[in-house]
């Protein structure tokens, strides 16, 4: 071997150069600036968020929300826990409003249709068009047609004037209105009002057919009503419909009854009642009593196969339950004799002396003018008669809304001009000549009073998005007034709503304030007033009551009904919502056909199974879902899907069930009859996927979901009024020395190794063996060398309580979380491999669901942040571990992607980020401009390979404790909400600190009917379940 | 002295399982070293086959890798599939040559002399392959070296408290010392076919490979000292590393993985898959390459009877399993292996018991021990289902503690298929390449057993 001779001078120049060379070839990065605001504007400060005031305007309930605004952005909504409607609650189409504020196909600039393609025009161009057609319309003699969706506030005020000024009128139109309650109301309560339901002081509750928890009335304060209600042991509800709804999958009783029979057994029930004198003695009994002799229980029996023996006790426990209460009117079961229904009903609370006590007039929801189907229909006659000049769409979306028989369609294209005033393409826009981008509600000004008397604000939460050139529709319409002449009105929205407030501001209870500090008030506040009554309300008689009859060939009663996530269709281009699961089916991004299994077997088919739905008007395909929870001779499809233009992701999902629909309307109230008609169904249809995200809703005895005899509850608690809050429950739930029982997730093995909080004077025996430091030696964390750590001076373990007896499964927490966390949506292919990404799921059980005692149950189920995490072992990097504070925490940029952490988890709550969602480059990307606009900087955007769970909003806890530690104060019970606990309508999730004896949670965690999923597996859990109340049911 | 030869014959015939034949020490040479010749057209053929399929299974590996592992059929539950099937098989296959190798030495089994180098080699390679999948089924495979302890200036260190860090050690282990082994115990056969070679390259490889064996006593000496050591060393990681891969499963709590007997059923079961592909490999070798009379029929009869043994053991364990299940109070046991049997993968339980339990009942017969055409299917059945035995552990994911989680079910996708065909066309590749470079067979072993050049000796004569 050669010896190769150096000297030291060569060495050191050699080393010179190497290093030299190294360091020349690290070339420096670019640096990247963070540039401040030159002027900054005025209160923001980056990484702050400020929170507006504002209403919700995905339905007509008008809940009260408070909008979360980070750099100028939008990013989160949350319901305002002062507003009168929703108390801080919220609907999942409440935080889906987002992906409608940052629709990737929201219209850019205003467009003008030459032949079938559209032409981007300017406002100039537009409005002078507009002007133009209107002079001309008005110079012919013709009028024009307004037609807004239900508005309340200024722009029904707004609506009206502009529609006077141009000469014309004005069309409120809501496809799931409450006409016909209210044609109801005013035939046999003298007023054309909604009567106020008093759920929550209810004992005994049915509802015939009325999805109150869904989409009827106003769902969220329903919601929190029917929690109040069932938290009370004795409390019964009954569902009386042909297909099960969610809402009445959390009924303890199931009346299957044949589609359009619900009347005859509400009168039954008055019959019996008034023939054996069970109730308060109703003036005009007589006239009563003729109103509902023949519907004797053995008439009632021959009607609708409910036995007479069961009517009877059904109306014996209705009145004998105080108070009781009856409600109706649900889209589901609204037949052409629907105010007759809704009537009975009204009928049925009056001689059980509900009215005044659990049905009263002192809150009002507010749907005056609403357009029937039956104004659209004579607007469609003015149409061909010639009288329409030009039409204005605003809001609604008719041509999708209504079935074709009703003409709209056809109307609208004789119309010679249309203008839509919208923020996306849909059928009806699609049909326009003109189409204006207007702003989402959560970029305008505004307001709104869907309670009477309660006057709700609407104000933009952030500039107007700069990529669609987009204007208030207020504005809009009110150019297109002064174009027509109207002189006296304002020239702007904002300025038409301050007029119209300084002229409330003395009614609303501002007189004496300078108007400024009254508006700020306000703003701040997010509504004024207070619900008005309406007075004159008492009972003038019974109406005349008939049965609605199916038409059509077939043997199958059409059962459409609305769900949670589409509504009327309108957001059906949210993906949030299309991945939603249906609380029903949990099916996701399509639509189906639920069938009964002996329906199922005479056609061969399963579920999944293609089966095509056939009337005399119409022909849809579906999957069909096979479950006991329709009828036999019941076949129940979803509306809300089926678009056919109306952004990418609803166009072309689904199918339209209205195309079935016979033509039928109630005469009372002019509204649609969806529930009219009887089809054929037959096996086979084009090829299509029914994507589930929970297959299997049986629990085979895994005691997931548990329920509590209400036996053992009226038995012991000694308070009962709280229930099963535990605080009357020493017996049940502390043990006999008065300390509470020690949860799982305190760790009561390894006394001495595993952290907890140590007796007074207690010292750890000198043989532990322990990592744990004891108090006086812990040290603060500028003390604690890098190379240490301590668990030992934790202050707070985060928990969970979720009560299932309140959790009704509408999902509005799952769509929450995926707001607040950056959860990408996958779309339904990845869904087929179970690749959905939701952190929270809502998981349905059916334990008895075929009519009778029924017993469906919903747990809410997230990473249960086990004290002895099986998930935390396994994983090879520490990517997964437990922080001092008790939670699970994932670190995303750890993770290697092994995935054994899922594997191990035994309540399978963990997601796998299979693709990349957050490339723009890649198909999978899940944020299309603007949706990334919504993103929560707080929360990291996981690329591919990297496992995610529920973190207990970690980001909010801090965010949280910061506050607390600015303010040099503790952290209060309360203050800090997970997104999913602030969103439930029920409160039925509570999160909390369980070191902290006096918190919510800790106290539910020690009640009588707490419970852990899968506790023998000894993860011990940091989230602890409620029992369901198990109401006995007399058969 | 026809009579002496055959005196002298008949004990080596008996003891050392020669065959009848007279080979000498230059035809073994002969024999074995042919395969090192100039490979023909069947070689090149089966290798560009090979590379074929090996590119399909680069690119799908390079699809996944750039779009993520959802081009593998995983779902939610089944958050493992093929990839880790694979892993176990070809780790499992891969024990069966060091205890051919190394614990048969040990045992002193002479039977083991014309088969362990293609045992040995299957190991290394077998090896080689399963270590490429703990990479490639994780989502981000360029963070792989997190598993490996070193030090870092974050103070990170894995957790060593989780089964695949066990897997970690366990496969470098395995990998480094079979490797050892195999490359120690070739040098005097590497040394032979040097002093044939012709080829410059072919002389510059086998010179690395033999180390600079001049076949001296003292280095005879040295060289089995040293692979009695490395035999020794070798032993004790057939038994611990496949009961270490085993734990991935057995430390987990999921119904029908957390199970005592995980590690003997695995460590059995990985020389039963082992047993059956060197079969699988050695027919066709020795057919192809006329080397019936170095690897006889005994030889194959002996290895099929081992075959035999550990398919009684597998097929004890998937009884044992049954009965716990049956007999024990965890319903999610019991339910999950009723659902094993019955339900949406049931087909693959199936294919799992038939392959391993059943078929291999057939071993207990002479004709079929000494029948090659039989031997060779029925081995590829084992491999098959020793394949799908894992497959049923992984699937058994996805009937696990939450009934909301059931019937999600994993289909195996094309990704996941063309990485499947490539990790054989790795293995494969590796081995073809093998056969032609470095002698498949050890021939100084062989030599032991045959009587001993005498200088001057003509046949008959005994001096």
């Amino acid at each position: 071997m050669s010896e190769i001779v150096f000297n030291r001078r060569d060495f050191l120049k050699l080393l010179g150069i190497g290093v030299a060379g190294a360091a020349s070839g690290c070339a420096p990065r670019e640096s990247e600036k963070l540039i401040p605001y030159l002027v900054a504007p005025q209160d923001i400060l980056p990484g702050v968020a400020y929170w507006y005031a504002s209403t919700c305007g995905e339905c007509s309930s008008g809940c009260g929300i408070l909008v979360k605004a980070r750099e100028g952005r939008a990013i989160k909504i949350e319901g305002n826990p002062e507003h009168p409607v929703n108390a801080g609650g919220l609907c999942a189409r409440g935080h889906a409003a987002l992906q409608g504020l940052y629709d990737p196909d929201r219209l850019k600039t205003p467009m003008i249709r030459e032949g079938t393609t559209w032409k981007p025009i300017s406002w100039d161009e537009a409005l002078s068009r507009i002007a133009m057609e209107l002079a001309q319309s008005k110079a012919g003699g013709k009028q024009m047609a307004l037609i807004t969706g239900h508005e309340t506030g200024s722009m029904a005020s707004l609506a009206a004037d502009v529609a006077a000024a141009a000469g014309g009128t004005h069309l409120a139109f809501e496809p799931f209105g409450m006409d016909a309650v209210r044609e109801a109301s005013r035939r046999t309560f003298g007023v054309a009002e909604i009567p106020h339901y008093d759920i929550a002081s209810s004992e005994f509750v049915i509802s015939f057919g009325a999805d109150f928890l869904e989409t009827w009335g106003n769902p969220v304060y329903q919601a929190r009503q029917f929690a109040e209600m069932r938290r009370r042991p004795s409390t019964r509800f009954v569902a009386v419909e042909p297909r099960l709804s969610n809402t009445g999958a959390n009924a303890d009783e199931w009346i299957a009854i044949p589609a359009g029979a619900e009347m005859a057994l509400a009168l039954g029930l008055a019959h019996v009642i008034l023939a054996d004198n069970l109730g308060p003695s109703p003036d005009g009994r007589g006239a009563l009593m003729d109103a509902v002799r023949e519907y004797t229980p053995e008439a009632v029996e021959a009607r609708t196969g409910v036995p007479a023996a069961k009517v009877r006790e059904l109306a014996a426990a209705f009145v004998h339950a105080r108070p009781s209460l009856a409600v109706a009117g649900g889209v589901a079961a609204q037949s052409e004799q629907a105010v007759a229904m809704v009537a009975a009903v009204h009928l049925l609370n009056h001689v059980a002396g509900n009215v005044g006590r659990t049905v009263k007039f002192d809150r009002l929801m507010n749907h005056e003018g609403t357009a029937s189907l039956a104004d659209l229909q004579k607007l469609g006659e003015d149409v061909s008669d010639g009288k329409v000049g030009m039409l204005v769409v605003q809001g609604p979306n008719p041509v999708y809304a209504t079935p074709a028989w009703a003409g709209f369609g056809a109307a609208l294209e004789k119309v010679p001009f249309k203008v839509a005033l919208a923020t996306s393409m849909d059928e009806t826009t699609s049909q326009c000549d003109v189409v204006l981008p207007v702003l989402h509600s959560l970029e305008t000004m505004g307001d709104a009073e869907s309670i009477k008397g309660v006057y709700s604000i609407v104000q933009p939460s952030m500039q107007k998005l700069p990529m669609f050139d987009a204007r208030p529709a207020g504005d809009v319409l009110l150019a297109l007034a002064h174009g027509a002449g109207a002189g006296s009105l304002p020239a702007t929205w904002s300025a038409y709503v301050e007029n119209r407030w300084k002229g409330m501001q003395s009614r609303v209870g501002g007189a004496g304030q300078p108007f400024d500090v009254f508006w700020n008030e306000t703003l701040k506040r997010g509504f004024v007033g207070r619900p008005a009554a309406a007075s004159g309300a008492r009972w003038s008689g019974p109406p005349t009551f008939a049965a609605p009859e199916l038409r059509g060939a077939g043997e199958m009663a059409l059962v459409v009904f609305p769900t949670v996530n589409f509504h009327d269709g309108r957001s059906a281009n949210r993906p949030w919502l299309q991945e939603l699961p249906d609380a029903t089916t949990k099916a996701v991004w399509g639509s189906w056909a639920e069938i009964h299994p002996a329906t199922a077997q005479k056609l061969g088919v399963q579920t999944g199974d293609v089966v095509t739905i056939e009337s005399e008007n119409g022909k849809v395909s579906a999957p069909a879902y096979v479950w006991a929870g329709v009828r036999e001779d019941v076949v129940a499809i979803p509306l809300g899907q089926g678009h056919t233009a109306y952004g990418r992701y609803a166009t072309g999902r689904g199918v339209n069930p209205l195309a079935l629909l016979a033509p039928a309307q109630d005469a009372a109230s002019g509204t649609l009859a969806y529930l009219s008609t009887k089809v054929r169904v037959t096996k086979g249809g084009p090829a299509m996927d029914l994507v589930r995200t929970q297959r299997n809703q049986d629990q085979a005895d895994r005691e997931i979901a548990q329920v509590i005899p209400v036996a053992a509850l009226l038995g012991g608690a000694a308070a009962a009024g709280h229930g099963a809050e535990g605080g009357g429950s020493d017996s049940h739930g502390a043990a006999a020395n008065g300390h509470p029982v020690a949860l799982p997730s305190q760790t009561r093995l390894g006394k001495y190794t595993e952290p907890r909080q140590m007796k007074p004077g207690e010292k750890i025996p000198a043989h532990a063996v322990t990592a744990f430091e004891q108090e006086h030696k812990v040290r603060g964390p500028r003390q604690i060398p890098i190379t240490e750590g301590s668990y030992g001076g934790a202050k707070h373990r985060w928990a969970m309580a979720i009560d299932i007896n309140s959790c009704n499964g509408c999902g509005a927490c799952v769509t929450a979380c995926y707001a607040e966390n950056n959860i990408p949506f996958v779309g339904p292919e990845p869904i087929k491999r179970g690749r959905e990404m939701s952190w929270i799921r809502i998981e349905r059980y059916e334990e008895k669901v075929s009519g009778g005692p029924n017993d469906v149950r919903f747990v809410p189920m997230m990473c249960q942040h086990c004290g002895d995490a099986p998930c935390e072992t396994v994983c090879p990097v520490y990517a997964t571990y437990h922080n001092p504070e008790g939670l699970n925490a994932q670190v995303y940029n750890r993770c290697v992607g092994t995935r054994y952490c899922s594997n191990n988890c035994p309540y399978k709550v963990r997601a796998f980020n299979f693709f990349d969602y957050s490339a723009p480059e890649k198909p999978t990307f899940a944020f299309a401009e603007p949706l990334n606009w919504q993103l929560n900087p707080d929360v990291t955007v996981r690329s591919k390979g990297v496992m995610e769970k529920c973190t207990m909003c970690v980001q909010r806890i801090l965010e949280g404790k910061g506050h607390a530690r600015d303010e040099e104060r503790e952290l209060r019970d309360g203050e800090i909400q997970t997104a999913c606990a602030q969103s439930c309508p029920a409160q039925a999730i509570v999160f909390g600190d369980l070191m902290d004896p006096e918190s919510r949670v800790s106290k539910l965690s020690h009640g009588e009917r707490r419970y852990w999923v899968l506790s023998e597996l000894n993860t011990k859990p940091g989230v602890t379940y409620l029992k369901k109340i198990d109401r006995e049911i007399p058969a | 002295m026809s009579e002496t030869l055959a005196a002298h014959a008949e004990p080596m015939r008996r003891g050392t399982q020669v065959p009848a034949e007279a080979i000498t020490q230059k035809s073994l040479n002969d024999d074995v070293l042919r395969m090192i010749s100039k490979p023909g057209k069947i070689w090149w053929a089966v290798l560009t086959l090979d590379l074929i399929i090996l590119t399909l299974g680069l690119i799908a590996e390079r699809n996944q890798i750039v779009h993520g592992i959802g081009s593998a059929g995983h779902t939610r539950p089944v958050m493992w599939a093929s990839y880790i099937v694979n892993f176990v098989f070809w780790v499992g296959i891969a024990h069966c040559g060091t205890l051919v190798s190394a614990i048969l030495f040990l045992f002193r089994s002479h039977f083991r002399r014309a088969v362990y180098r293609v045992a040995e080699a299957m190991t290394v390679f077998g090896v080689l392959t399963a270590g490429l999948f703990p990479l490639l089924h994780t989502g981000r495979p360029w963070f792989g070296y997190w598993l490996v302890p070193y030090p870092n200036q974050r103070n990170l260190w894995p957790n060593v408290r989780s089964p695949l860090e066990w897997d970690v050690f366990a496969v470098t282990t395995y990998l480094t010392i079979s490797s050892i082994f195999f490359i120690v115990g070739i040098i005097p056969d590497a040394a032979v076919a040097r002093d044939r070679a012709k080829h410059p390259v072919m002389k510059l490889i086998l010179t690395i490979f033999s180390f600079g064996w001049t076949g001296s006593n003292h280095q005879w000496k040295h060289f089995y000292g040293a692979y009695l050591y490395f035999a020794a060393l070798a032993t004790p990681l057939v038994l611990s590393v496949h009961s270490v891969v085993s734990w991935d499963f057995a430390m987990a709590q999921i119904p029908g993985w957390h199970s005592t007997i995980f590690a003997p059923y695995f460590v059995a079961g990985a020389i039963f898959s082992g047993v059956a592909m060197v079969i699988n490999l050695l027919i066709p070798i020795r057919k192809t390459f006329k080397l019936e009379h170095i690897v006889t029929l005994d030889h194959m009869e002996k290895l099929s009877k081992l075959v035999l043994l550990t398919s009684t053991i597998v097929a004890y364990s998937y009884l044992v399993e049954f009965f716990c299940a049956w007999y024990g109070p965890s319903k999610f046991e019991r339910d999950m292996f009723w659902w094993r049997a019955t339900g949406h993968f049931n087909w693959g339980f199936w294919i799992m018991f038939t392959c391993n339990a059943i078929l291999p009942l057939s071993l207990w017969f002479k004709p079929v021990r000494r029948n090659m055409p039989v031997l060779f299917v029925l081995c590829l059945f084992v491999n098959v289902g020793m394949w799908f035995e894992r497959f049923v552990i992984m699937t058994g994911l996805a009937r696990s503690f939450m009934p909301s989680m059931w019937d999600i079910n994993y289909r195996m996708s094309w990704t996941e298929a063309a990485i499947l065909a490539g990790s054989f066309a790795w293995f494969f590749l590796f081995f073809l390449i093998f056969v032609r470079l470095l002698p498949a067979f050890s021939i100084a072993e062989i030599k032991e057993t045959l009587p001993p050049p005498m200088r001057g000796r003509k046949a008959g004569a005994h001096a």
